[in-house]
This record gives C-alpha cells, sequence and structure tokens, in this order.
C-alpha cells in the first residue's frame, strides 16, 4: 500500500504532461489542416465550388453534351435531335474559344469578334462616332438582356417595320452602321456597301456564336427586356438626379464619354455628335430603359428601379444627336417625325433644353446647345 | 481524491485557453467588420449627389494646387509626421502592400487622403499620415505623385493564375456580373479620368489587400459602391489571380503620348 501511493502520483503527473502532449500536437495538425484548407481534399470532397466555377462548369457540360448528342445522331439518325446548351441561370451557352475552328471560317468569326469589340478600329472607314458594337451588347455580344448576337443570328432573314422589307442579317448589320454608329459622318460616308468583308466576318462571328441553337427559335434573354409602364411615366427632369447619381461617373456630367491614355473610348458618349443619331433603336425610351435597367450602372445589373430607368432614358435622350439620315435635307424635322417617328416613345421633334431634337448636329449648334445645356460641365464654369 | 481531479481541471482551463486563442484568431474577421460598422453608416450619409464625381472635383482643385510647397511632406520626416517617401518610396514607386502611387490620377489620389481622414477608408499608418494634412495638401500632393513615373519592376507574388487573371481584367466573368476590369480601369489598365485608377504595374499584395478590404468593409469608399459590388463576387483565388496579372504589366508610362489633362483639354506630352 505504502509504495503505491507514489506511484499513483508519478502517473497522473505523466498522464497529464503526455495528454497535454498530445493535445498541443493534435492542436497543431488541426490548425495546419485547417488553415490550408486541407479537410475537404482528406474527405475526398472537393472545396465547395465557388459561383463562377459552378457557372463554368454547368456552361462546360452543357457544351460537352451538345457534341456527344452530335456524335451519336451522325452514327444513329434515330437518335434524339441534339438539346439547346444551356448554364445554370437558364440561358443559351454560346461556344467557347476552345472550340474556335481552325482554318479561313476560324480566322473570319477572329475578325468578326474584333470588328464587334472595338468598331471604330477595326471598320473605322465606315464608323460616325465614337462608339463600338460592344457597347450596347455586353460581353462582346455574348451577354443575355443585351441584345446578343447568339439570340439575333437565328432569327434572319425576316420582315422588318422598319423598312417595310425582307431583311437579311447583312442587312440588318448596315441598319446598325447607318444609325447606331452613324455611318453618315464616316470617312466612307455611309454603312459598308453591300457584300463588304466587314459584313462577312460580322456574320461569321454571329453564326458561330449561335452553333447549337435552334433557328427561328425565341430564346430567353434575347434583345433587351421591357421595362413596365409607371403610374408616374417617364421624365427627363426627374432623370437628371438619376444620371448624377448612376451614370455621371463614368460617362460623365455632361455625357461625353471618356476617353484613356491610349485614346480608346472606355466609357462610350450617351449624347451629342459622338454618339448614336436618332434612327437608332436606343433614341427609343422604352428601348433605352430596358437595356439600362439590365444593364447599368456597369457591374451592378437591375439595381435601378423601374422608374428610376424611364427616367433616366428619357433624360439621356432628351439631348441633340446626329440627325436621322433618313430626314434628307428635303424633309423637315415634323415630316420626319411623322414619317419614322410615329408610335414609338420619344422625344423626336420636340423642342427641349431650346433645341429642336432632330435638326441634327453642326459643330455650331453644339457649341451654342453646350452653353446653355442644363448640366454643368466640370471645368467650364 | 482531490489529487486524481486535478488533471482534469488542468485540463478544462488548457481548453479555455485554447478556446479563447482560437476566437482572437480566427474570430478577426467579425471584429474588422464592427470596427468598419461606424463608417459604413457614414459613408450612408455622405452627400449622396456630389460622391459620385468626388474625385473629378478634387482633380480640378489638384490642377490649380502648387506642388512645390509639399517638399518636406513628400521627404522630411517632421517629429510625429512621416514622410511619405519613407514608405512609399523616393519615385513614389511602392512595394509590397505599400501601393505605388507614382503616375495615379491627381484627383483619384486626393480623394483617398480625404477618404482615410473621414473613415471611409480604414489604415492605421495612413490614417495617422494624413491626420496632419490640409485640404490643400492633399490636393498638392495628389498633383505631385500624378506626375511621376515610376519604373515597371513588379513581379506576381501571390502564386495566382495569370491567365485567370487576364480574362478577368481583359473580359470579366459575365456568369457572376464581373465585367472587364479594363472597361472601367482602360485598356491596357492605366486607368481612365480622375475616377478610375491604373491597375496595371500596381504591386500584387497592396491590390489584393484593396479587393479583400472591400469585401470586409475596410475600404468603403468607391463611388456607387461600383468596387464592392467587383470585390464581392470574386473568390479568394480570383483575387489573386487578378492581383498578380495586374503585377506582370507595366505602369502607365507619359511619354510621347496624349495625355487628358487635369482640366480635360488633351495635349502630345513631350518627352523632356
Ligand atoms: C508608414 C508608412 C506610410 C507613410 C509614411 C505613408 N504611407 Fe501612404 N500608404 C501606406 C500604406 C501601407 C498604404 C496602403 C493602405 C491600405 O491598404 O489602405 C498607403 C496608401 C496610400 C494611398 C492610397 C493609394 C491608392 O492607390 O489608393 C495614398 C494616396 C497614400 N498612401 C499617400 C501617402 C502620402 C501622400 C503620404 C505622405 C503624406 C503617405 N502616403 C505616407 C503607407 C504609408
Ligand atoms: C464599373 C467600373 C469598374 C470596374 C468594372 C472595375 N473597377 Fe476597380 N475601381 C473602380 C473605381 C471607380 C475605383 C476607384 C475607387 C475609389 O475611388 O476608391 C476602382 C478602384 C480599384 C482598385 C483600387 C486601386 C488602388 O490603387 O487602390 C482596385 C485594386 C481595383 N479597382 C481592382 C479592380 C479589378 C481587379 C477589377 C476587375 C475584376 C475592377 N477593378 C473592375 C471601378 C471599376
Amino acid at each position: 500500500m505504502t509504495d503505491k501511493t507514489p506511484y499513483r502520483e508519478r502517473s497522473a503527473t505523466r498522464r497529464l504532461v503526455y495528454g497535454g502532449l498530445g493535445a498541443v500536437i493534435f492542436f497543431g495538425i488541426g490548425s495546419l489542416i485547417y488553415d490550408f484548407g486541407l479537410f475537404s481534399w482528406m474527405t475526398g470532397t472537393r472545396t465547395v465550388l465557388s459561383e463562377s466555377e459552378q457557372h463554368l462548369k454547368t456552361a462546360t457540360q452543357a457544351r460537352r453534351q451538345l457534341e456527344e448528342e452530335r456524335t451519336a445522331r451522325r452514327d444513329n439518325p434515330d437518335a434524339p435531335a441534339p438539346a439547346q446548351p444551356t448554364g445554370e441561370a437558364g440561358y443559351f451557352v454560346p461556344p467557347g474559344d476552345e472550340e474556335l475552328p481552325d482554318g479561313p471560317f476560324g480566322e473570319s468569326v477572329e475578325r468578326g469578334r474584333e470588328i464587334f469589340r472595338n468598331t471604330g478600329t477595326n471598320a473605322g472607314e465606315f464608323v460616325g462616332n465614337d462608339l463600338s458594337c460592344a457597347n450596347c451588347h455586353l460581353d462582346t455580344g455574348k451577354r443575355e438582356n443585351s441584345a446578343p448576337m447568339w439570340a439575333a443570328a437565328i432569327q434572319y432573314p425576316a420582315f422588318r417595320g422598319k423598312n417595310q422589307m425582307v431583311n437579311t442579317m447583312e442587312d440588318r448589320v448596315n441598319g446598325c452602321f447607318t444609325y447606331s454608329m452613324n455611318a453618315q459622318d464616316s470617312e466612307h460616308g455611309d454603312a459598308p456597301p453591300p457584300g463588304h468583308q466587314v459584313y462577312k466576318d460580322l456574320q461569321s462571328y454571329f453564326y458561330w456564336l449561335a452553333d447549337g441553337a435552334a433557328l427561328n427559335e425565341d430564346l430567353p434573354g434575347r434583345g433587351y427586356p421591357s421595362v413596365e409602364e409607371t403610374d408616374q411615366g417617364y421624365d427627363w427632369q426627374r432623370g437628371q438626379q438619376v444620371f448624377t447619381d448612376n451614370c455621371a461617373a463614368c460617362h460623365g456630367i455632361d455625357g461625353q464619354g471618356q476617353q484613356d491614355l491610349n485614346g480608346r473610348t472606355i466609357f462610350p458618349p450617351l449624347w451629342g455628335p459622338g454618339s448614336y443619331n436618332w434612327g437608332a433603336g436606343m433614341h427609343r425610351i422604352n428601348t433605352a430603359a430596358g437595356f439600362i435597367q439590365a444593364n447599368m450602372p456597369l457591374g451592378k445589373p437591375n439595381s435601378l428601379t423601374d422608374q428610376e430607368a424611364w427616367d433616366v432614358a428619357a433624360y439621356i435622350n432628351s439631348f441633340p444627336r446626329p440627325a436621322d439620315p433618313r430626314q434628307t435635307d428635303k424633309m423637315d424635322v415634323s415630316t420626319a417625325d411623322e414619317r419614322f417617328h410615329e408610335g414609338s416613345i420619344n422625344y423626336y421633334g420636340d423642342t427641349l433644353h431650346g433645341v429642336l431634337l432632330g435638326e441634327g448636329i453642326t459643330q455650331e449648334r453644339w457649341e451654342r446647345f453646350l452653353r446653355t445645356a442644363p448640366f454643368h460641365e466640370p471645368g467650364v464654369d | 481524491m482531490l489529487a486524481k481531479r486535478w488533471p482534469i481541471a488542468v485540463s478544462a482551463i488548457v481548453v479555455i485557453i485554447s478556446l479563447g486563442w482560437l476566437v482572437a484568431r480566427y474570430g478577426n474577421d467579425s471584429s474588422v467588420s464592427d470596427a468598419a460598422e461606424p463608417s459604413l453608416e457614414k459613408a450612408a450619409v455622405a452627400n449622396p449627389l456630389t460622391d459620385p464625381l468626388y474625385a473629378d472635383s478634387l482633380g480640378e482643385i489638384a490642377a490649380k494646387a502648387n506642388p512645390e510647397n509639399i517638399s518636406d511632406i513628400v521627404s522630411a520626416d517632421r517629429g510625429d509626421s512621416w514622410a511619405c517617401a519613407s514608405c512609399h518610396g523616393g519615385q513614389g514607386q511602392g512595394a509590397g502592400s505599400v501601393p505605388r502611387l507614382a503616375g495615379l490620377p491627381a484627383g483619384y489620389i486626393t480623394k483617398q487622403l480625404h477618404d482615410y481622414a473621414d473613415g471611409r477608408r480604414l489604415n492605421d499608418n495612413m490614417q495617422h499620415v494624413v491626420s496632419s494634412l490640409s485640404d490643400e495638401d492633399m490636393a498638392a500632393l495628389g498633383a505631385y505623385y500624378s506626375r511621376l513615373e515610376a519604373p515597371g519592376d513588379t513581379q506576381p507574388q501571390l502564386g495566382g493564375n495569370i491567365e485567370r487573371g487576364r480574362t478577368l481584367a481583359l473580359e470579366g466573368d459575365w456568369a457572376i456580373d464581373v465585367p472587364a476590369c479594363f472597361s472601367c480601369h482602360g485598356s491596357s489598365g492605366w486607368g481612365v479620368g480622375q475616377s478610375f485608377p491604373s491597375l496595371a504595374g500596381q504591386h500584387s499584395s497592396y491590390t489584393y489587400i484593396q479587393l479583400a478590404n472591400w469585401n470586409n468593409g475596410k475600404r468603403n469608399n468607391s463611388p456607387i459602391q461600383l468596387m464592392r459590388d467587383i470585390a464581392q463576387k470574386l473568390s479568394d483565388s480570383d483575387m489573386r489571380s487578378v492581383a498578380d496579372f495586374m503585377a506582370t504589366l507595366s505602369p502607365p508610362q507619359t511619354l510621347g503620348i496624349t495625355r487628358t489633362s487635369d482640366d480635360g483639354s488633351r495635349t502630345e506630352v513631350e518627352i523632356p
């Protein structure tokens, strides 16, 4: 009995020391595992995918499935038709760069994409303003609800009320150059002539983007969404505040956009001589409201209320811009208003800020307007 | 019996101490956001009308400032006021988590100094530094550093995926509503106007910390919360990748380039 107590005591101390050491070692290992995120690796479950990785995974799978289903159908005509590749958010998934074909067609696609991205540099002789296709069709024409090209490519040829004829995709793009890109003020003085390489390259790009989409399908995300009409209607005066708070940081309080040190337009002008003309779809307040709500401010889609979207769309379309090229010298603004602008929501033909909207821009008129403009231009007191 | 129990008591104490240490170490994030809370409120009530154009108006002031009066502030330690150069380097080149200031827009720099002073951007060193600066000093410092040109010697240091960084910079990641960084920061990441700083040739640790700070609220100062919204969508590895990519690029060069000056006029910059 007498030598039992010291034995016990020693064992208690030793147990404590071992226990303590063990705890420290386990704790050390534990924090290492935590710090280096090894837990999921040890248990075999991959770390939770980030949102971006999840999207990419779904998109890649959808494209791969399309490829597999095509192959299956090639081997067996009775196999079901390939499904349209669809991403996490339910929108069509265009091909990625890894699917870009080699050879002349792939080269044409790439040229088309560069024209789309940087129109002033790559199709400069037909561009009469400071815009690029990609300014209004974000993510180089791939963004849903930003009039994506994968949705447009499968809709033409089609009859268009705007020019009362069947339009091929070339005709449609000709319209973009004529109005949105204001080709009348370009070096060439007009949109590219029929059959021009610019059309071919752009069409190659669009056709390639739509790979896997069914012809004539009305794909979700096509065009710009429409914004519900509000009780208060639209009002450019209310829009001025919305513009100052949400748009002016990029587009400038004078709406004339900004260029970078390389002279590249980074933020496009929204009115004035460098913007789209009175024939462009974006001059319609409802169209602009839809584009803006779904896409602006950049990186903050759908952050404006319906009312704010209507009002700010009215604001940017309440200022002078280049004339509608259909309104020739022989036609005055009110005739053009009746002929081309009736039945659409716009300020064409109204007199706002002391200017008859639609009469087009000359240097002298623009300077006169700037002197009385309702916005304060920084640096000009 | 007591002799048998005391190890249990000691273990209990050890466990409690360890828990305390754990909370102190990993509970950090919440204490940071607690600390940032008051400034979040402050930013919310800061004049929303002038805010988005703050850098533009400060840029106009900086264009008229006289950078000669601040040479002491830049390079001489004066007791409790530390010289900028002691941390940011003699050419404003920075290092590690201290940013390159050379070539950033004057309005942007001036705005950051005000943001530290007003608690919309938190950093102990910089908050101490700005406490002794007047509005005029800040404008003059903005003008001074905007005219310097830094050597382009930054290297990626965070082990990020450079290709992923390049994609974010040039294309964005639209699936998570992140536009191309360069669609705001300029076609080669050299900045735009007074509000959009250059990212090219910035130190990768610094860039990474800024993105992380927008996430945790220590930096709460971007116009229309543009950068907060973007940073919140980026994963940690995206932040490292894009920060590393920026460090592979050259900082803005002013030689022989048409430059939009502070008053908006565009001039051909002469080679000195
Ligand atoms: C003790 C070191 C130290 C000194 C001295 C110091 N800075 Fe800083 N500065 C820093 C650090 C670190 C940061 C980054 C802080 C952060 O992450 O917000 C910083 C950030 C800045 C920024 C933000 C830059 C950006 O790209 O947004 C500006 C501007 C700046 N400092 C200017 C100055 C000026 C001007 C002085 C002198 C009056 C000065 N600093 C003195 C350490 C210093
Ligand atoms: C919608 C426009 C916009 C986009 C897109 C954008 N930024 Fe910014 N960024 C800004 C603005 C504005 C600031 C200035 C914030 C301020 O005033 O503090 C800024 C500042 C920054 C800064 C701080 C620089 C410094 O010197 O402290 C970093 C870093 C940055 N952005 C990284 C990025 C990255 C990376 C991306 C792409 C993933 C990106 N930005 C995309 C608008 C944008």
